[in-house]
């Protein structure tokens, strides 16, 4: 599946749009972008992206693979990686709705295949508020689900204050604890950053994946930006 | 000597009511019915007791042995009063708590009374607390960056290692990928997967070469995977040693404050210690409660240390008399009750629940030992409790064996008490002559006997305590006279004039029934009247077979003579009980003799319609009738003896006199006086022998030919030793009086031998023709005689003579 081509400068649509690359992550990202939903009475729509790169490494003659529960490596072929996907798709479905139930808010969930940045970049006009989740360790370890540290970036625009207050409503909503960042990509423990898109264009998506999910948020040129109360 | 006719004052002994005047002003609560009514003519029973309950040692369990209604509990009762008094007590209160290292084997902790509740209180608060502060700890910032702190330390070596084959994988133109199914290391080209086309392009060698590359990096791969399980369990112990240093904080200050407060008590504090460790083992328990740490519901899993308090000794002042009613084996003991949960049963140290030897643990309990014996498996446990020394909760299905899984087995209570079993004296000997380890057990026995003497101012006594009752009962006060008729009641009741039944609850049973007449006839007090006429209507509706009899009777179709004489035919007297009165019945017994070698035939016995006293008393009366006429010679006769129209089972051997005498009758063609029944047992030498129920059995043949008229002829004869029992009704009284009915007494077989024939009796030694005797023994030696083979004139004479007898003389009846 190919990524849409966004239309000529639409209005925002009120949702909170989250990406997602990995089912591990699942968890964490639907407790965050859930509850930011139901902050500020969004829906959530969820967009779960295949990367590619997994595909044509299985495509590969003699391609092996070590998995999660594993201790051997086995064959891998594209198949495999087919039916990874789906069952990674019918979890994250599964997760979704509960989530969703618990928080009250309506949701959808779009699968596309390509690059997590790559979608986001391209996925950027087309919402105010886009959480993009962090990657997980290489190693089958056991991956967080709870957000306890919620690190506010603020570059001195209107963005940047805004995604001060918002992370800082954010934390209270997820009993996490709230801290203000540095301008740049952070070495310390994070579980959430939220920034101002442009930050994330211009320094963090550049760098790759980041390890902390990141939420952006500031309106681009024909964007609006999102309101810190509910409509 | 001769029979001897009773005088109407002989038949009666009557208490004077003069002699009571005063009790009911005496009887009410000064007479002491704090501890229970007076029991009176008890003094042997009653020292039994005292010194039983005073005998604090093992095996001196007391068995109090008596008839029912005799105030046996009463007095066991008093006598535990008067220890405890004396003595005081000690007791302890008991808890059950849970065995941390074995769940299975909960604790038993005792207690000095009233601490047993405080230690379940302070458990209660204690968990309460932890509830609060544990989680509290965990919420700390303190908490929380340690923990960050260990989760990024093991992030950092982990990440440094993956890193590391990253960067190795990169210098051999690999990457590593994540798929959903895992991770792979693929070559890659312009920092991409190399497409498979490429890949296929390249030269074999370099193919290769990338192949043995990616095999080599994934062995790298492998290797830091193993690794990091190394690293997550190493997260695991330190955030786990993390947890434990936290909550030791908040456990240790909480501990040491009941530690401090049950320092006297090692058991107690060495349990505290247990708790502190497992609270620190499982503090998540504590902290997954968090959000309803304010609740008094306490948590399942938090339900490990809360405190059974099987006896709260608190809840009794002084020693406890426990009386067991239903004396199971589970009451006994307690049990381990379940729960079903989830289609399980399932159970725990909190369902622990004592039982009777628990509550009377350091005092009394009180067991029938009739309801105790009926009850499977209830006297071994109660033995085994006892002669252990402990109570040892066990189920039944563990006892039988058919349960093999894992059961609770609560640690076992030390017991120290004291039994006392009440029953009556057969259940006594039984367990005395069957159970060897009773006398072990039961060292004292106090006999509660059925009666007492009349004298020795127990009659006034007796009279008092069922006034005092009565009036603790919110009856009518009774008169004197109604009190001497109630003593009077008593004396029958004891089947003796000079005795006074002990059993006081059909006494004062009685005397309910006499205060509902009298206040249907508007009186203020019990009267006289009121007890006849309450212990008339009881006969009267339990009367109904005794009527149907005397009818059939009179009609002729139980055939009994009241008049004119009849040979070989006597009138015997039985008893029978029904609706808890006794009834006196006249019957017929008949015998007839012939020609034999000495025996008498019990047709009772042979058809086994008889019990084996009374042939017992068949076999004596032969022996009798054989020492008596045939010592010199051979004994020549077959004589047999019939209860006419019985068709149940006889027994007693108050009838022997009786069937003698039909014998006698028989063989000597004696007729016998029809208007007498006789009742009395005989020895081997001919003595009349005392029998029991004589008053009903007089009353019997009085009711009998009052009913067909009385004709002064008619009488009973009874032993001698017999007419101090007699306690008789009015009407019999009064009939003799006036010559209308005889009571006569023999002391031998000769007695009523002359009486019934009306000739005398005779010298044994010196017989003659105008003698009873002389007949008997005249006619004993023609059938000597006879047997000996003597001349054939006398033979068919002596023929004739035993044909007319087996065929009867005169019928005799009016």
């Amino acid at each position: 599946m190919s990524v849409p081509a966004p239309p000529a400068r639409p209005p925002a649509p009120a949702q909170v749009l989250t990406l997602l690359d990995d089912a591990r992550t699942a968890r964490a990202v639907l407790a965050i972008s859930s509850a930011l939903a139901q902050l500020l009475h969004r829906d959530l729509h969820l967009v779960y992206v295949e990367a590619a790169d997994a595909l044509a490494a299985a495509a590969l003659p003699a391609t092996r693979v070590l998995g999660t529960t594993s201790t051997h490596w086995a064959p891998l072929a594209p198949t495999d990686v087919e039916q990874g996907w789906r069952t990674e798709a019918e979890r994250l479905r599964a997760l979704a709705g509960q989530a969703a139930l618990q928080r009250a808010v309506g949701w959808s969930l779009r699968v596309v295949r390509g690059g997590l940045l790559d979608a986001a970049r391209s996925l950027l006009p087309q919402a105010d508020l886009l959480l993009v989740a962090g990657s997980t360790a290489g190693f089958p370890l056991p991956a967080r689900t709870a957000c306890r540290t919620v690190t506010a970036v603020d570059d001195g625009t209107p963005a940047g204050a805004q995604a001060l207050r918002l992370a800082a409503r954010l934390a209270t909503v997820l009993g996490a604890r709230l801290q203000q960042g540095p301008g740049g990509p952070s070495t310390t423990p994070v579980d959430l950053l939220v920034l101002p898109r442009s930050l994330w264009a211009r320094t963090y998506a550049p760098a790759g994946q980041p390890r902390p999910h990141a939420l952006l948020v500031g309106a681009d040129a024909g964007g609006e930006s999102p309101s810190d109360d509910p409509p | 000597m001769a029979a001897r006719a009773l005088g109407p004052q002989e038949l009666i002994t009557r208490c004077d009511p003069a002699t009571l005047a005063g009790v009911v002003a005496d009887a009410g609560p000064a007479a002491g019915l704090a501890a229970g009514p007076a029991i009176v003519g008890q003094a042997r029973a009653t020292a039994a007791l005292g010194f039983g309950v005073a005998m604090q040692h093992a095996g001196h369990h007391l068995f109090v042995m008596g008839p029912p209604g005799t105030g046996r509990r009463t007095l066991v009762r008093q006598a535990i009063a008067a220890q405890v008094s004396a003595d005081g007590v000690q007791r302890s209160d008991w808890v059950y708590v849970n065995n941390f290292a074995q769940p299975h084997k909960p604790l038993a902790l005792q207690l000095p009374t009233g601490r047993g509740a405080q230690l379940r209180t302070d458990l209660q608060t204690l968990v309460r607390d932890l509830r609060t502060m544990i989680p509290g700890m965990f919420e700390s910032e303190e908490y929380a960056t340690e923990v960050e702190r260990i989760n990024t330390d093991l992030k950092e070596r982990a990440d440094q290692a993956f890193n590391e084959v990253a960067r190795e994988a990169q210098q051999r133109g690999l990457a590593l990928v994540r798929t959903p199914v895992g991770i792979t290391v693929t070559p890659q080209k312009d920092g991409e997967v190399m497409p498979s086309k490429d890949f296929e392009a390249l030269p074999e060698a370099e193919r290769t070469a990338l192949q043995q590359a990616m095999e080599a990096v994934q062995d790298q791969l492998l290797r830091v995977l193993r690794s990091s399980m190394r690293l997550r369990k190493e997260h695991a112990d330190r955030v786990r040693e993390l947890n434990r240093s936290m909550t030791r904080l908040a456990v240790d200050h909480a501990i040491d404050d009941l530690q401090a407060r049950y320092a006297d008590l090692p058991a107690v504090a060495r349990y505290l210690g247990a708790v502190s460790a497992d609270v620190i083992e499982h503090a998540e328990a504590f902290r997954s409660h968090d959000e309803e740490g304010g609740g008094a519901e306490q948590p399942d899993n938090l339900a490990r240390y809360e405190v059974n308090l099987v006896l709260d000794a608190s809840a009794s002042n002084g020693a406890p008399i426990v009386e067991a009613d239903l004396p199971s084996h589970q009451n006994l003991v307690g049990r381990v009750d379940h729960i079903a949960r989830f289609g399980m049963l399932v159970t725990d140290f909190r369902l622990i629940k004592g039982g009777l030897l628990h509550r009377a643990n350091g005092g009394y309990l009180l067991i029938d030992a009739l309801k105790l014996l009926v009850q499977p498996f209830a006297w071994q446990t109660l033995k085994r409790a006892l002669l252990r020394g402990e109570i040892r909760i066990e189920s039944m299905a563990e006892l039988v064996g058919v349960i093999s899984t894992v059961q609770l087995e609560p640690e076992p209570i030390p017991l120290k008490l004291q039994v006392v079993l009440v029953g009556d004296r057969q259940i006594c000997a039984l367990l005395q002559a069957y159970d060897e380890e009773f006398d072990a057990l039961f060292r004292v026995v106090a006999d509660v006997g059925g009666d007492m003497p009349r004298g020795g101012g127990n009659e006034r006594a007796l009279a008092l305590s069922l006034a005092t009752q009565m009036q603790q009962r919110g009856l009518l006060p009774p008169s004197a006279p109604a009190l001497a008729a109630t003593l009077d009641h008593a004396a029958r009741r004891a089947e003796d004039s000079t005795r006074l039944s002990a059993e006081v609850r059909p006494l004062l049973d009685l005397l309910h029934e006499a205060d509902h007449l009298a206040r249907g006839q508007r009186r203020t007090q019990v009267e006289a009247a009121d007890v006849r006429a309450a212990i008339a209507a009881r006969r009267e509706r339990a009367a109904r077979i005794d009527e149907r009899v005397r009818e059939a009777t009179v009609r002729h179709i139980l055939m009994v003579s009241t008049s004119g004489e009849r040979v070989g035919q006597v009138n015997a007297l039985s008893v029978f009980e029904t609706g808890g009165e006794r009834f006196g019945a006249p019957m017929r017994i008949t015998a007839t003799t012939r020609l034999g070698h000495g025996e008498v035939i019990d047709v009772q016995r042979d058809s086994s319609l008889s019990g084996p006293l009374q042939a017992k008393g068949v076999s004596i009366l032969a022996a009798c009738l054989a020492a008596r006429y045939s010592r010199l010679q051979p004994h020549s006769i077959i004589g047999s003896l019939v209860f006419e129209q019985t068709y149940g089972l006889v027994e007693g051997d108050s009838a022997s006199l009786a069937e003698l005498l039909a014998l006698l009758s028989s063989i000597g063609d004696l007729p016998l006086r029809q208007g007498l029944a006789v009742t009395g047992s005989v020895n081997q030498f001919g003595d009349v022998q005392a029998i029991g129920g004589v008053n009903e059995k007089v009353e019997g043949f009085f009711d009998l030919c009052a009913a067909r008229g009385l004709d002064g002829q008619q009488g009973v004869v009874l032993p001698q030793a017999n007419v101090a029992h007699l306690m008789l009704r009015d009407e019999v009284v009064d009939a003799v009086a006036a010559g209308r009915f005889a009571l006569h007494a023999v002391a031998s077989v000769d007695d009523a031998l002359a009486l019934l024939t009306g000739l005398p009796a005779g010298d044994l030694d010196r017989p003659t023709a105008d003698t009873a005797n002389g007949r008997i023994a005249h006619r004993l030696r023609q059938y000597a005689q006879l047997r000996r083979g003597e001349p054939l004139a006398v033979r068919r004479r002596v023929v004739r003579m035993v044909r007319r007898t087996i065929t009867g003389g005169d019928e005799g009846e009016a």
